[in-house]
């Protein structure tokens, strides 16, 4: 036992002065490693739902306040909830759900203008945020204001009301929770298709909220975050290897043995930074 | 000679760690970067090596495996995330 641990982590002849764990060999079976570990977890998220996926806190009511607070911050209105502009956004949500598709513009060439026109919202200006697999309100905004094009949407002049559905759902294969946020300015009056005429916006945001909180119950959350699972799996890799590269640089330095290897310092620069990042990822797609 | 060797890695963190922000701040462009990261970085040993006249198919390799390794790592949980 201890012959074989010696092997695998430090330098000597059995291992031609090198690590076994470093060798090629080895690194090509930490490869297949996290490629069954994927594997597995896709399976498992397919044969067993409900077990994997993302739990996240995610409200409407919370996305509109960030969303006005970033308008306000650049000196914009804010933006008026809008329960027609909800309602599309909630069709497109089920769309993207039903039909199994993360785009702006589904596999049948429905763009996002058309949920817009089945609402009946007569728009001037529109636009569409997507967000997936976030755990927060926040960190769907910070996101958002990160990148140049949704940041446009969220700080247009144009725009005077918003829209937004949050739903928790088994999407491509996980739970998840998916973001829509429509804006809007309409050319005249609404007329919504549906019988939420005579509904006041603060009720019809007070609805979405709850939906949120129903749908977000503790017995409906996943077992195992899919994402934690894989996080998990890559820095106790990375921490193997950087712990043997570590064991590995102090013997050949002691015993001064001279090898044909790569640089010790550069592979602890390298999978350090590898660490970094592991660490510090967050969930979370935009579109 | 060190001084030199000294600015190699410098400069190798530097442009990693560029990259890595980037890795966690733009989430679109995640596989591209992670790719990125491995591949400036098999160039990197690579190029290293050959100025110091020792490159040999195993040093090759062991880079080859290092930056693989990272970027199925990255691109994996970036498909996760």
């Amino acid at each position: 036992m201890i012959k074989t641990l010696s092997h695998l982590f430090t330098p000597q002849s059995s291992n031609n002065y090198k690590a076994k764990t470093l060798h090629i060999s080895s690194l090509s079976i930490f490869m297949l490693i996290i490629m069954i570990s994927q594997l597995l977890i896709s399976v498992i998220g397919k044969a067993v739902p409900g077990v994997l996926g993302i739990a996240s806190s995610i409200n409407a009511g919370e996305l509109i306040d960030l969303t006005n607070q970033k308008r306000q911050e650049y000196g914009l209105p804010e933006l008026e909830f809008n329960e027609v502009l909800s309602l599309a956004a909630q069709q497109k949500a089920a769309d993207m759900i039903a039909q199994n598709y993360w785009a702006h513009t589904s596999p049948k060439g429905t763009t996002p203008w058309t949920f817009f026109k089945n609402a009946d919202y007569q728009y001037i200006y529109a636009g569409e945020n997507l967000a997936r697999d976030f755990l927060s309100s926040d960190s769907v905004v910070t996101a958002w204001m990160n990148s140049p094009t949704h940041k446009d949407n969220i700080l247009s002049s144009r725009y005077q009301d918003i829209g937004i559905a949050v739903i928790h759902d088994t999407f491509q294969g996980q739970e998840t929770t998916l973001v829509v946020q429509l804006f809007g300015t309409t050319a005249g009056s609404i007329l919504p298709q549906t019988g939420k005429v005579g509904q006041s916006a603060e009720a019809m945001l007070a609805e979405i909220n709850v939906q949120t909180k129903v749908a977000g119950l503790k017995d409906k959350l996943p077992f195992i975050s899919s994402f934690n699972l894989t996080k998990a799996v890559s820095i106790s890799l990375t921490l193997i290897l950087l712990t043997v590269i570590v064991i590995d640089s102090i013997i050949i330095t002691k015993k001064k043995i001279i090898r044909l290897s790569g640089k010790g310092l550069a592979h602890l620069v390298f999978l350090s930074i590898l660490l970094f990042l592991l660490f510090n990822i967050q969930p979370g797609l935009i579109l | 000679m060190l001084a030199k060797l000294k600015t190699s890695y410098i400069t190798l963190s530097l442009v990693l760690l560029a990259l890595g922000l980037a890795f966690l701040n733009f989430s679109t462009y995640r596989i591209l970067l992670a790719s990125l990261m491995g591949i400036i970085y098999f160039f990197w040993g690579v190029f290293t090596h050959w100025k110091n006249n020792d490159n040999h198919l195993i040093i090759v390799l062991e880079y080859l495996g290092i930056s693989l390794l990272a970027i199925t790592i990255l691109i994996f949980i970036s498909l996760r995330a």
